[in-house]
Order: C-alpha cells, then sequence, then structure tokens
C-alpha cells in the first residue's frame, strides 16, 4: 500500500518536474532587444535616458508582417542603466531579454563626462554577452544611431555590426571594440579605452522614418566616424582616420587596409592594398626610469593601382616604393602616438608592454604612469614587402613597354 | 567475498570529475593574480603527495576503510574520534558543494528558481545513484568523464579559432615575485580542489586492481591539475587578469567571448552543463564517503541512513550561508584555518603512525621468528607508538584464533583477486622475502621491489585477519568493501 503511494507522489514530483524549466520565458513572450544606447541628461531629470532598439519578429519574418518599421525604439530614464531599462518596460509588452545586444551606443557627452558608471551593469548582468560592440555617437544623441532605417540589413544595429567589421576589413581604421576590450583598458594605469564613432550622416528627421530605405539617395545614413580616445574614462579627443589606422597598425589589428603614397621620383600615385600584417611590440629599460617602446611593424602589400611610369618588375623600383609606404606607415604611427602623448593616456597598452618586459620598473612607474608615457622614447620599424602586382605589371601609360617591343 | 567493484578507469574517471567540480568554472587561485596557474600546479603536487599517504595506509591495510584502520591505528577510542570527525566533515564538504553548485546555477542560469528546488533536485539525483551503489555512480562517471573532456576541448578549439586568446596576457610570469603564489598556495590551491582527495581514501578499498588503481589515481590528480591549470590560464588569456579575478565564474564569460562569424557562438551552456556534472559526482563522492563512513562507524546499513543523510545535507547547504558572497567568504576565509587539519595535521599523523605500525609488525614478526622477544624493543615510541600498540596486541592474539576460521577465506579472496598479500598461510612464519621470491603469486609482483616494502605481505596479512575478525565478530552493516551479500540483506531487511 506504502508502495503505491509512494509511486504515485513520485509519478506526481516528475509531472511537475518534467514539465519545464521553472525559469523559462517563451519566445512569444520575450523581446529581444537588439541595441542600446545611452544617452546623459542635465538638470532635474534622471541621470540617463537609456534607448532599447526590439526586434519586432513579425516584420522581420515578413509572413505576418504589416509593413511597419523592423525596430521599435523605447526609452526609459533612471539614476542607473537598470533602473532605466526596468523603467523602460512600461513601454513594452514583453519580457527584455538583453542576451543579444549587437551594439551598445554612447553618446558624445556622455563619453566625455565618464563611462564607468554605465559598464558594470554591462559586466556584472548574466544575460549581457560581452560580445557586445561599443559605439560613441559623434557629436549626436546616442537614441538617434538607434532610430535610423537601414537599407541592407532590416535590424539597424546588427547592419552597424556588420558595418563595423566590413570596413575594418576593408579600410582598417577601426576595429572591433567589445564591452570587456573597454573594461581592461580602463583598468590599465595612465591608459584609457578607444571606441570607435558612428553617425547619422544627413537627414536626421527622415532617417527614423520608412521614407528613409525608399529613396536611393538614403537621406540619413549610418556611418563609422573615427575613433574616440579616452584618458581614464573620459572622451578627451576624436583621431582622425590617419591617426586611427595608426593606433591599429600598433595595436596589432589591421587585416586589410588601402594605402596611397607618392610615385617615388615621378608624380602621381601609387595605392596598396595591405594582404597580413603583424606588428611587435617591445619595450627596452636598459634605464628602468626611460624605457623605451621598440615596434617593429611587417606588412605585406600589393599594388592596386599604379598611377605613374615605373617598371615595378624590377626589385629597385619595388624598394623604392615600398621605402615609400614605410614611410607613410611610419608617419601614421607617428601621429597616432603623439595625439596620445598631447592627451597623456596610454591608449596603446604600452604600460602592459614595459611591465611584461621588467615587472619591478613598472611597479614604480605605475603611479606615474601617463606623465612617463608624455615623454616615452618610441622607436619604429616598418619592413613591407609589397608581394604581387597585380594582373598586370607595368601601367598602360607606360613608355618602357613601345620601346620594348 | 567479492570485491571486484570499481575498476581503476572508474576510479580514475571518478576522480577527474570529483577535482574538477565545482573548482573548474569558479576563478581558482585568483588571488596569485596571473600566475594562479602556478599555484594550481603547486597544489596539484600536494594532491600527489597527499593520495600518496593515502595509498601508503591504503597498502598497509588493504581492504580498509579509513575509519577502520584509524582504529587500529591510534586505537579504539580515539580512532573512533577521529572517523567522526572526518565523517562530520565530509557532510558538511556535502552541504558546501551542494549549495555552490546551485548558487553557482542561481547566479548565472536559473535567476527565479529557489534555491531549495535547484538543490533538492540535485541531491535526489544523487541520492539516486548512491542508492544503486558505487559502482554505478562509477559507470556513470566513466560516461560523464567523456562528456566532460568533449566539452572541453570543444570548447578549446572555439576559443583558439575565433582568436579571443591573447597569451601576452599572462606574462609577466611571477611578476610579482613568488609570494604571491605561495600565499595562494597555503591559502587555497593546496586544498581546493587538491586535498579533497582525503575522501578517495574511502574509496580505494573498493578497488578491484590495487596497483592500477592507485597509479590511476595519480594520474587523475595531475591530469586534473593540468586541466585546471590550463583553464586558469585561458581565462586570463582570454579576459585579462583584472576580469578574472572580479569574477565569480570566470569560465561562462571566457566562453561567450567564443564566437566564429557570429554562427556558433553563445556556448555559455556548456560551462552550466560541465558546472552540474562536475558538481553531481562532487556531491555524490563526498555524500557516499559521509554514508559509508557513518554506517561503519555506527553500524548501521548505509543504504537506510541515504535518505535521512540526504535531508540532512541539503539543509546544510540551505542554512550554510544566506548569499552567494557569504557562502565564497566562507570558504576563502573561514575554512582556510580548518582546513589543514584536515588536509595536513590528521594526514600526517596517519602516516607517522602507519610507519610505526608497519615497523612494529615487521619487528615483531622478526622476534617472533628467531625466538619471540620483541615486545621489549618495540615499547618506547612515543605516544602514537603506545596508541597503535593497543589494539596490535589484541590483534596479534586475536589473528590466531581467527586465522582457523577465516583463514581459507581470507586466502580465498586474495588468491582471486590478486591485488593483496595472496600468500599462503604457510609462509608467514618465514621470511617475507624469502616467500616472495619463492612463490610469484601476483603479491610478489605487485609489490614495490624495496626492502621495507618487501615485508608489507605480512603485514598487510595481518590487518587482513583483524579486519576480516572485526567483520565476521559484529554483524556487519558496513557495506564492507568486500561483501556484496551485506548490502542486499540490509534491503531485504528494509522492506
Amino acid at each position: 500500500m506504502i508502495r503505491r503511494w509512494v509511486g504515485l507522489l513520485m509519478l506526481g514530483a516528475v509531472v511537475l518536474l518534467l514539465s519545464g524549466c521553472w525559469d523559462s520565458i517563451e519566445l512569444n513572450r520575450r523581446a529581444v532587444v537588439s541595441g542600446m544606447a545611452i544617452d546623459i541628461q542635465q538638470g532635474d531629470k534622471p541621470k540617463y535616458k537609456v534607448s532599447l532598439q526590439v526586434i519586432i519578429a513579425d516584420e522581420i519574418s515578413g509572413k505576418y508582417s504589416r509593413g511597419g518599421a523592423p525596430v521599435a525604439v523605447y526609452d526609459g530614464e533612471g539614476r542607473t542603466v537598470f533602473e532605466a531599462v526596468r523603467e523602460a518596460s512600461r513601454k513594452v509588452p514583453r519580457y527584455l531579454s538583453l542576451g543579444h545586444i549587437n551594439a551598445l551606443i554612447f553618446s558624445e557627452e556622455l563619453a566625455r563626462d565618464g563611462i564607468q558608471d554605465v559598464l558594470d551593469y554591462m559586466e556584472r548582468d548574466a544575460q549581457i554577452r560581452t560580445t557586445s560592440q561599443v559605439y560613441l555617437a559623434k557629436g549626436q544623441m546616442a537614441s538617434d544611431i538607434v532610430k535610423v532605417m537601414t537599407q541592407i540589413g532590416k535590424i539597424p544595429s546588427s547592419d552597424l555590426a556588420q558595418k563595423s567589421q566590413a570596413s575594418s576589413r576593408l579600410l582598417g581604421d577601426n576595429y572591433r571594440v567589445e564591452i570587456d576590450d573597454v573594461i581592461r583598458a580602463l583598468q590599465i594605469p595612465g591608459g584609457g579605452p578607444i571606441i570607435n564613432g558612428v553617425k547619422v550622416e544627413g537627414d536626421l528627421q527622415t532617417a527614423p522614418t520608412k521614407s528613409n530605405i525608399e529613396q536611393i539617395n538614403t537621406p540619413g545614413i549610418l556611418q563609422l566616424e573615427g575613433v574616440g580616445i579616452f584618458a581614464g574614462d573620459k572622451l578627451v579627443t576624436w583621431m582622425n582616420p590617419h591617426q586611427s589606422r595608426g593606433l591599429i597598425w600598433i595595436s596589432d589589428k589591421i587585416q586589410q587596409t588601402a594605402m596611397v603614397t607618392g610615385c617615388a621620383d615621378a608624380k602621381g600615385f601609387v595605392a596598396y592594398e595591405v594582404i597580413r600584417s603583424r606588428t611587435q611590440v617591445k619595450a627596452e629599460l636598459k634605464d628602468p626610469e626611460h624605457p623605451v617602446i621598440k615596434i617593429s611593424v611587417r606588412p605585406q602589400a600589393s599594388i592596386k593601382e599604379l598611377n605613374c611610369d615605373l617598371d615595378v618588375r624590377k626589385n629597385a623600383v619595388l624598394d623604392q616604393l615600398k621605402q615609400e609606404l614605410d614611410k607613410v606607415i611610419k608617419q601614421e604611427m607617428q601621429s597616432a602616438v603623439e595625439e596620445a602623448k598631447r592627451i597623456k593616456s596610454d591608449v596603446f597598452g604600452f604600460g602592459s608592454v614595459v611591465e611584461r618586459a621588467n615587472p619591478k620598473a613598472w611597479n614604480s612607474l605605475k603611479s606615474r604612469w601617463s606623465d612617463v608615457f608624455a615623454h616615452l622614447d618610441v622607436e619604429y620599424n616598418v619592413q613591407t614587402v609589397i608581394r604581387y602586382s597585380g594582373m598586370r605589371d607595368r601601367s598602360y601609360r607606360s613608355q618602357n613597354t613601345k620601346e620594348e617591343e | 567475498m567479492e570485491k571486484n567493484r570499481i575498476t581503476s578507469f572508474q576510479l580514475f574517471a571518478l576522480m577527474l570529475l570529483f577535482q574538477m567540480g565545482t573548482s573548474l568554472v569558479v576563478n581558482l587561485g585568483m588571488r596569485a593574480g596571473r600566475d594562479a596557474w602556478i599555484s594550481i600546479l603547486l597544489g596539484m603536487g600536494y594532491g600527489l603527495l597527499l593520495f600518496g599517504v593515502f595509498a601508503f595506509l591504503y597498502r598497509l591495510f588493504p581492504g580498509m576503510l579509513p575509519t577502520v584502520y584509524t582504529q587500529i591505528l591510534f586505537g579504539k577510542y580515539l580512532g573512533w574520534v577521529v572517523g567522526v570527525v572526518f565523517i562530520v566533515f565530509f557532510v558538511y564538504q556535502t552541504g558546501r558543494d551542494l549549495r555552490d553548485g546551485g548558487a553557482l546555477m542561481l547566479s548565472t542560469a536559473l535567476k527565479q528558481t529557489p534555491l531549495i528546488v535547484v538543490n533538492g533536485l540535485m541531491i535526489m539525483s544523487v541520492a539516486y545513484v548512491i542508492h544503486k551503489g558505487i559502482e554505478v555512480l562509477a559507470r556513470t562517471a566513466i560516461i560523464f568523464a567523456v562528456v566532460v573532456i568533449l566539452i572541453g576541448s570543444f570548447s578549446s578549439i572555439l576559443l583558439i579559432l575565433s582568436g579571443v586568446i591573447e597569451m601576452e596576457r599572462i606574462f609577466p610570469i611571477l611578476g610579482r615575485g613568488i609570494g604571491p603564489v605561495l600565499e595562494t598556495f597555503y591559502r587555497q590551491s593546496y586544498a581546493f580542489p587538491f586535498s579533497e582527495i582525503i575522501c578517495f581514501s574511502m574509496l580505494l578499498p573498493y578497488l578491484g586492481n590495487a596497483k592500477t588503481g592507485v597509479k590511476a589515481g595519480y594520474i587523475a590528480i595531475l591530469v586534473s591539475g593540468i586541466i585546471l591549470s590550463y583553464t586558469s590560464m585561458i581565462n586570463v588569456a582570454v579576459l585579462g587578469v583584472d576580469m578574472v579575478q572580479r569574477s565569480p565564474l570566470p569560465l561562462m564569460t571566457t566562453i561567450s567571448k567564443a564566437s566564429i562569424s557570429d554562427f556558433i557562438q553563445r556556448n555559455d551552456i556548456l560551462i552550466v552543463m560541465t558546472l552540474i556534472i562536475d558538481d553531481f559526482f562532487k556531491v555524490g563522492i563526498y555524500f557516499y564517503v559521509a554514508l559509508i563512513g557513518t554506517a561503519d562507524l555506527f553500524k548501521i546499513a548505509y543504504r537506510k541512513l541515504i535518505y535521512p543523510m540526504a535531508l540532512l545535507v541539503l539543509l546544510i547547504s540551505l542554512v550554510v550561508a544566506k548569499s552567494l558572497p557569504e557562502h565564497l567568504e566562507e570558504g576563502a576565509e573561514i575554512l582556510y584555518r580548518i582546513d589543514p587539519f584536515f588536509f595536513v595535521v590528521i594526514p600526517l599523523i596517519l602516516y607517522i603512525a602507519g610507519w610505526i605500525y608497519k615497523w612494529r609488525t615487521a619487528s615483531k614478526k622478526k622476534a617472533a621468528s628467531s625466538g619471540g622477544q620483541l615486545q621489549s624493543s618495540a615499547e618506547p615510541h612515543g605516544a602514537e607508538g603506545a596508541e597503535a600498540k593497543q589494539p596490535e596486541d589484541t590483534q596479534g592474539s586475536d589473528a590466531n584464533q581467527a586465522q582457523g576460521t577465516q583463514g581459507s577465506d581470507a586466502n580465498q579472496a586474495q588468491g582471486t583477486q590478486g591485488s593483496d598479500a595472496g600468500q599462503p598461510q604457510g609462509a608467514q612464519g618465514s621470511d617475507a622475502k624469502q616467500a616472495q621470491g619463492t612463490k610469484g603469486s601476483d603479491a610478489g609482483q605487485q609489490e614495490d621491489t624495496q626492502g621495507a616494502e618487501a615485508e608489507q605481505p605480512e603485514d598487510t596479512q595481518d590487518a587482513q585477519l583483524a579486519g576480516s575478525k572485526r567483520g565476521s565478530g559484529k554483524d556487519q552493516a558496513v557495506p564492507d568493501p568486500g561483501s556484496e551479500a551485506e548490502p542486499t540483506r540490509g534491503k531485504t531487511s528494509e522492506d
């Protein structure tokens, strides 16, 4: 008898336990947030305004589409980010699901004020992945950035993430910056993070409307715009594309990029594509008080465009071009280092290089690193290899072709 | 006297999972910063040493639970008390590890679920497996060890392919000197998780093959130490030392960084799986060890104890702390003051007592063969010697009586299992070395060939006799490692 009861009890338990996960929230009760924009507010208002870009699944999949926008933006205000996010849920009919945020956008104003207070939530929350990319809205409200209709990708945030990936591969003046990269950079004494800038170019009024994607000439287009460099957690200045590429040369994040140099002695320009590159940064501490940073870069390039009369079959000519290219790359790195020195922020992580080279010296330098950094000696060594010249060797304008034949 | 209960490979799997339980996912040894991996390796060294101590004791008293041989070594009462202290420690650790697993699950995956539900489910499944016996747990361990290793390799490949590992983050090695590493070693990493293998001393008697079993134990500690050290290195290389230090579960964040062209990503669930599997075995082994220890000390069939103890453990796991930080702080700040008692002091005393015991039995034998006046020479031997002496004396006399009744039985068992002294009784009087040389049995081949070790078969035989005498004397309720019939009898009486 007891056995039967125990058996029944067990069955009941099994039914209860197998029925599902205690915490489960079905997909149709979730609102998937694809992007988050954080603005800072002045005056009496609560400190942060968080705009959540929520995917409207029906509009994406098409079948039940009502022809509306593919995403909706809801905002909430609060003294902390979490408060603001939860506050936004007054406007959202579903459970906000933050696990799929592609892009996290800070406004420039917030960045200048300091981003320290907004990152803790991103790191602490178990849902938010640290793989989300971080952007700065250059000169605009962060909420404007999440409200742009984009042509190719339906979801603006993932469109933005794809844009930055594509441009880092093709142009190479920015690279993927994720939440944990920013947090790590904040920990470096005398250092600071770098964050890609983003901007709505054109008409801010039309950008959120459907007519933004109805024209060939997109009125408001979301695009990457420079790189913001920080001292500590505060945005100080923006790097121009040349400087930011210099920074990326140093950080060894170059995948591919396009370079242009003059034609040695002749008039005109040569364009190269850098196929791959390897950078090594070393610190030399003969005098522990005055470290010397040695950067050696080994890019491999191929000629993409040759607008002058050069015979690139000849090794001597290639050597000349290589010299030119080395000089340009070196200049880019120099200008990036000068800019960082000017604001006294070790965005390259030279501090860690020194620490690896000589932990003891680093301990004494650590506390005044930003001052040491401002007067740091940096040596550059660029050794480009021009590997290919493309489908032709000489240009069609070349004189020697005719003479030879 | 069926004794082949867990194979060496099963022991290996059990130990591997046990060592990785919770310690794989937490920020192990991060007090040492980026040199945590070194302190983990040091901890592994200590684990090997400690396992060596218990392997020595196991060879000295094969087929005996530590709760039995502490009574031989320390005397009946003190030995019993030591046994009880250990059991209490094991029960508490079961509760702690249950809480560990539950709390880590809650803080990452199941935020809404009450702790009691998660812990209750875990202890229920553990109790179920334990009810089925150690063999079932051991067989399950093999399957899950494979699963865990597959998950581990898959995650490693993912991390390598997604290019998030930056090895330069683990440099400089020993940048702050050896100090922090040593501090971490004595504060944490010698104890957690490596010293916890002391509970395998309770499982060693279940081994089928003593020699390969002990070897498997060493290998398991080595492998798990390397895995843990490697994990710590990967964590730092992916996240940077600061972030690892600040996260209770760095492996979750590390693995979430792995993403292959936005297609294979969000693999944190793999880590949650590993956490559940490893924690299951850790709780399971602690629980089993606590059970058989209690059963042996109080002479109750261990299956009767399972459910009451499960409730007790569940209760401990719930009340041990009110929050995860408090729980972790308890682990880091309080336990390290208590741990040395279990992980250093008692094993050391046991080891010394074991040597004295061994020496005494050996000299007694020598004296017995050469005329029979040894007792006086063995007398002056400090407290341990005196303690050890007492049971020995009684045992010596008992052994003779028991020999007639138990002798054949013991012989049979030893002969079939071939792990211990499979030496015929007749040879006992003569020199052990000679006996080994002539008989060429399993025992002879498997014992170490050192002079000291060579005498072991005799010691062990004495011990075995004492053990079997004990077993037959009282109605043995313990799942004496060796008797298959007992537990089943216990079960039938339950019904």
